[in-house]
């Protein structure tokens, strides 16, 4: 398979911190794949997603999106992501449309093209009769949508999503995760961490485990159960026996 | 001993720690190895302040003090303008009670009493403003002592009583706004109202000044003269809080009762609705709005974009705003004088000059700290496909080009009187800005713009270098003014600073 066929292509990536927080990760992710990103807190996946997104300088190792290496042509390769992450990155005092406006701006988006993306984009979330208001007054969930619309109105070609669901209602949930499916259906990469393992089992096509900065584990979820020796498990019980969480201790136990 | 949960002093208790915690972060920024370093440049401070007090104060008791109206209305005045500073400061805090969320929505949401909180944090606001006034004047206190005795440690029930109606003044004032205005609005308001109040007094003196002499350099003598001219006699209940402060344990009772009083009668009125104002603040959310106009979407570059949303925000940010109206109504006076020299300013253009260029950089600092440190979106903007380089150029741009827009109308007047300190001004202003700018870069930190109020304890040596570098270029664009030879001169402190904080801060900055 040629390199570009890769939206994602992770190679020998290191970063340390206080301690190493990811250490000599490869990680390749298909075009048009939903890869689901899970671990334990800690575990080094926000800091993956924000080297990817180019908010982080690797100390070592390769990152190539859609074919562009990033040490060579960060621009190039930023101009193909999106980045969404659970603190939703808007302005209180811009209104959805202002905030769109400026987005298709920063990513050369024809005004034409963005004036119509910006419009289905906010009815497609349910935000149109927002799209005049500060986002200052917003709930939770309506920023995320907002910043979700910021993600998509660049046309991007690779969606590195950092817990997007958090504190999201159930009706907001749905709406990002359809909108999610939709994008995958048109050819888009999603990368997406997520402690709710319920979606990853719905949603995406192969999961990748990490713990303490590694890869431990990656598949679908009949190969992780077959990597973990539980054949017909759910994937909450692979999950916590790959990063060896096991069962969880009885309180009366612990109190004694 | 513990105390009863829910009681005045467990709620005390609780403010105190709280308080004190944020005191010792902001102080010693979490390392407390800084505790040292922080107490040797306090009495390095103190010192110095003792000598400058030892040289005003050795002055006023040389041209003689005592129980007299002269006096007084010296004492009365130093009071207005601490009262003014205390006002403005309380106005804030006040504000901040009823709408910061830290802990409201948690303790209102149990059984605990509203009434205790709102009078726990009156009492915070009146004992902090309390300590504050007291350190800013103790050096002058202690030198008086040590010139004419420990009857002026009388001062301190004095302050103590200015502090105790000033917080008192404030809830009135934020109760009348809720009233008045409800609670959408308030907030703004009060901001706006807090920053006048502090800068008021001193430049209604100031513009008073103006009008009666057309100048401001003889503020001290024609303000005197003014006030002895309509000063009633010594004996009169006008010189109360004077008589006060002299040691005069009459008044002194009298001051301090009528200050419990007053803030005892406005506790009586404002907490028992205190719960419900708080509640209403937060229903309301101050920065919703329904009636913008869709915006036009035009192809523009990047520095465009980048540009055009500093500006969108910087017209919307209630903070700047009221932090701009200030820094406008410090250069009303200089407007004014302006305005009274027409066609014959030879001798007070430079110190017009001076002002403005000050205010200028002040306002850079401003501006240039929430552009570049206060980004809402910093992850979005890095993710976005320009370099680094690019982005910092459009947002430096931004800032210039604001600043211009508020000091060309200046420009323009002065050019009209006398176009070579007008070209002097935009040298000194340009300069001043960029100054303000650059400290502002190699000092920038990741920070929400709701944070711009506390941007000066955040940052204490960029609040520091900035304040000197405006002060040294408003003296060299001045003395530029009134020979371009000596301005240059003037200017090489500031320059220095400038150039000492990007050689040791870049790499910083860089990494």
């Amino acid at each position: 398979m040629s390199d570009d066929a890769f939206a994602l292509d992770i190679k020998g990536l290191h970063k340390r911190f206080d301690k190493p927080a990811v250490d000599n990760l490869d990680l390749r992710v298909k075009q048009g794949e939903f890869y689901a990103l899970l671990g334990p807190n800690g575990a080094g996946k926000t800091t993956i997603l924000r080297m990817v997104a180019g908010l982080l300088p690797p100390d070592a190792g390769e990152i190539s999106v859609c074919g562009i290496d990033t040490r060579f042509d960060p621009v190039g390769a930023k101009s193909q992501v999106a980045w969404v992450s659970d603190e939703p990155m808007v302005y209180d005092r811009l209104t959805p449309l202002e905030y769109l406006r400026f987005i298709a701006g920063l990513w050369h988006v024809p005004a034409e093209d963005a004036r119509l993306r910006a419009y289905q984009l906010l009815d497609w979330l349910e935000l149109t009769q927002q799209a005049n208001s500060y986002c200052g007054g917003f709930s939770k969930g309506m920023l995320q949508k907002v910043a979700l619309a910021g993600a998509l109105i660049h046309d991007p070609r690779l969606i590195i999503l950092d817990e997007p669901l958090t504190g999201l209602d159930a009706g907001s949930a749905r709406q990002v995760k359809n909108v999610l499916k939709e994008k995958v259906s048109q050819g888009v990469t999603i990368v997406m961490t997520t402690h709710i393992l319920e979606v990853a089992e719905r949603m995406a096509e192969r999961i990748g485990v990490i713990a303490k900065g590694r890869l431990i584990a990656e598949g679908t979820l009949a190969e992780l159960q077959v990597q973990a020796g539980r054949s017909g498990s759910s994937l909450e019980d692979v999950f916590l026996d790959l990063v060896g969480q096991g069962e969880p201790q009885v309180l009366e136990q612990t109190a004694a | 001993m513990s105390m009863q949960p829910g009681t005045l002093p467990w709620f005390a208790a609780h403010e105190f720690r709280l308080q004190w915690r944020d005191l010792s972060m902001m102080l010693t920024a979490g390392a407390p190895r800084r505790a040292v370093a922080i107490v040797v440049v306090a009495l390095m401070f103190m010192t110095g302040m003792h000598w400058i007090a030892s040289i005003l104060v050795g002055n006023w008791v040389a041209a003689g003090t005592g129980q007299n109206v002269e006096t007084y209305a010296q004492l009365t005045g130093s009071g207005l303008l601490f009262a003014a500073m205390a006002l403005s400061q309380a106005m804030e805090s006040v504000t901040r009670a009823y709408y910061s969320r830290a802990d409201l929505d948690l303790i209102l949401s149990s059984p605990a009493s509203g009434r205790t909180l709102f009078v726990v944090r009156t009492g915070t606001i009146a004992v902090t403003s309390m300590l504050l006034m007291a350190i800013v004047i103790s050096p002058f206190v202690n030198m008086l002592i040590v010139d004419e005795g420990p009857q002026w440690l009388a001062v301190y029930p004095a302050v103590a009583a200015i502090s105790l109606v000033t917080t008192a003044l404030a809830i009135l004032v934020t109760l009348a706004l809720f009233r008045l205005a409800g609670p959408k609005r308030t907030r703004l308001i009060a901001q706006i109202l807090a920053a006048v109040v502090g800068a008021a007094l001193i430049v209604g003196i100031q513009i008073a000044v103006i009008f009666s002499t057309g100048t401001t350099t003889n503020i001290g003598p024609a303000l005197s003269d003014a006030i002895m001219s309509v000063a009633p006699d010594a004996q009169s209940w006008v010189w109360i809080p004077a008589r006060a402060a002299v040691g005069d344990w009459g008044a002194m009772t009298v001051s301090l009762a009528v200050a419990i009083f007053v803030l005892l009668a406005t506790l009586a009125v404002a907490a028992p609705g205190f719960a419900e104002r708080a509640l209403a603040a937060n229903a309301v959310s101050q920065i919703r709005a329904s009636s913008h106009r869709p915006p036009s979407f035009r192809t523009a570059s990047q520095a465009q974009m980048l540009r055009s949303k500093e500006w969108r925000l910087l017209v919307r940010d209630p903070w700047l705003i009221s932090q701009s109206l200030m820094q406008l109504l410090y250069l009303l006076p200089p407007a004014i004088l302006l305005w009274l020299n027409y066609g014959n300013s030879g001798g007070t253009l430079p110190i017009v000059a001076a002002i403005i260029t000050m205010a200028a950089a002040q306002l850079a600092g401003g501006l240039a700290w929430l552009t570049l440190s206060g980004e809402d979106a910093h992850d979005l903007i890095l993710t976005a496909p320009l370099r680094a380089r690019d982005m910092l150029r459009a947002k430096i741009e931004a800032v210039l080009v604001a600043i211009g827009v508020v000091v060309a109308p200046f420009v323009a007047g002065i050019a009209f009187l006398n176009p070579r300190i007008a070209l002097t001004l935009v040298v000194g202003v340009s300069l001043a800005t960029a100054s303000a700018v650059i400290i502002q870069l190699m000092f920038r930190v990741r920070a929400k713009r709701s944070q711009f109020a506390r941007r000066q304890t955040a940052s204490r040596i960029a609040t520091l270098l900035e304040a000197f570098v405006s002060i040294t270029w408003a003296g060299a664009t001045g003395l530029a003014a009134v020979n371009p030879l000596i301005g240059p001169f003037a200017a090489l402190p500031a320059i220095l600073i400038v150039f000492a904080v990007w050689l040791l801060r870049r790499k910083a900055v860089a990494a």
